[in-house]
């Protein structure tokens, strides 16, 4: 008996190992850039440690098929962050309920001022998710109102209101910690 | 107005904090590149060579596996594949008995489109166990091209760095004319237990001309030693 391989077969799995090579620097490239960066992000967002890792990998395979073909890999961390940010909000809007699984918000310490002692990131995490994404990409990722608005897929009007309705509701508890409940 | 930048000023101060706060584990790239790598295995034609290898392995005691050729000779020009002589070579293979056959690769449109791309001409390709791959190239120089073997080991997420090249019989054992002309008779692993598998190579320098006598390479690991 005997086997035969095709040229075209064995050409394939030549491309193929050229291909995953380039790819793996990419991809390695990518992830020192930019993996501890997107879990900070996810971090901020959900306060889970061991979800913001699992939303950052899945990031990064979801986004994959469509980085590795990307011609301007200068585009890539922003494809990247925006499939964290969207990977963080649909998990968010999986629990209908949202607000019976909202964080809980931190207790004030007796006998400090409050204002000092109130966790103001742990404070974010109870806005709702929408609100949150703009606070926390316009104030830890530093993004304009442009970059938000496209990262979130809204218009830049809605990212204004949303995070000027969300400093207020944030002004507000931190003024009357009773507020919070 | 004061009072509200100093509020944002604390917004930002209390986010980079928590941010800064968020730990990454070490592993976490490779658990990357396996979740990457897992679709493309399961569709990999070396899985598909692997596992008919396997199989033919648990049959005999001798696994082999191959032999291209290069009849008609590759426009190597346009740096196209080197044609598949399947016809010739399993006529050739019919008489070797202890050949066994794995899965025949078969091209695709996508393999077509992916082979455009690859510069390197390959003659030959086996797959030794389940993650050891022996390549046989051709380095081309002038109007001549010299055959190569190489050895890479598959560590389960990747292929590792490729061993050699060792080069088989003379510089420039076959013909180049834009062109390559030459003919491999066989290529072939032979895997007998408990013993290293050795790799056998016979060429011709023309097609349709007389093979050489074979070329025979101990594969250790990756390792590839003339015997």
């Amino acid at each position: 008996m005997a086997a035969s391989f095709t040229g075209d077969g064995m050409m394939f799995t030549m491309a193929v190992r050229a291909d995953s090579a380039a790819e793996e620097a990419t991809l390695a490239e990518l992830f020192a850039e930019r993996y501890a960066e997107l879990v900070r992000l996810a971090y901020v967002l959900t306060g889970d440690n061991e979800l913001s890792e699992d939303l950052t990998q899945d990031a990064f395979v979801k986004a994959w098929p469509k980085l590795r073909g990307l011609r301007d890999q200068s585009k890539a961390p922003a494809y990247l962050r925006q499939t964290v940010v969207n990977l963080v909000r649909q998990r968010y809007r999986r629990v209908l309920v949202e607000r019976k699984h909202l964080p809980k918000p931190p207790e004030p310490v007796p006998g400090v001022d409050v204002s000092d002692a109130i966790d103001l990131a742990a404070l974010v995490r109870t806005l709702p998710i929408r609100k949150r994404a703009c606070v926390v990409l316009r104030y830890y990722a530093d993004l304009s109102e442009e970059e938000t608005a496209a990262v979130l897929g809204i218009s830049v009007g809605t990212v204004k209101s949303q995070t000027h309705r969300a400093l207020r509701q944030l002004a507000q508890l931190v003024e009357k910690p009773e507020s919070r409940g | 107005m004061s009072e509200h930048n100093d509020f944002e000023g604390r917004l930002r101060d209390a986010l980079r904090t928590e941010g800064d706060s968020a730990r990454v584990s070490p592993d976490a790239l490779g658990k990357i590149r396996g979740r990457i790598e897992q679709p493309r295995r399961k569709h990999s034609p070396k899985r598909v060579i692997a596992f008919g290898a396997i199989a033919a392995a648990a049959a005999c005691t001798t696994a082999v596996i191959v032999v291209p050729q290069l009849t008609g000779g590759p426009d190597l020009r346009s740096a196209s594949a080197p044609e598949s002589a399947a016809k010739d070579s399993a006529a050739q293979q019919d008489n070797d008995t202890s050949a066994a056959k794995p899965s025949e690769t078969e091209a695709s449109g996508e393999s077509r489109m992916r082979q455009e791309s690859a510069a390197v001409p390959v003659l030959g390709e086996l797959v030794v166990g389940e993650d050891v791959n022996v390549l046989l190239t051709a380095d081309i120089s002038g109007d001549t091209a010299t055959a190569r073997l190489s050895a890479s080991k598959w560590d389960g997420a990747k292929w590792g760095s490729r061993q050699g090249p060792v080069q088989v019989g003379a510089a420039g054992g076959l013909a180049f004319d834009g062109r390559l002309s030459g003919h491999v008779c066989e290529f072939r692993v032979v895997q007998a237990p408990g013993k290293p598998a050795t790799v056998r190579v016979r060429l011709a320098q023309q097609s349709g001309g007389a093979c050489s006598d074979a070329y025979v390479y101990e594969l250790d690991g990756t390792t590839l030693r003339p015997k």
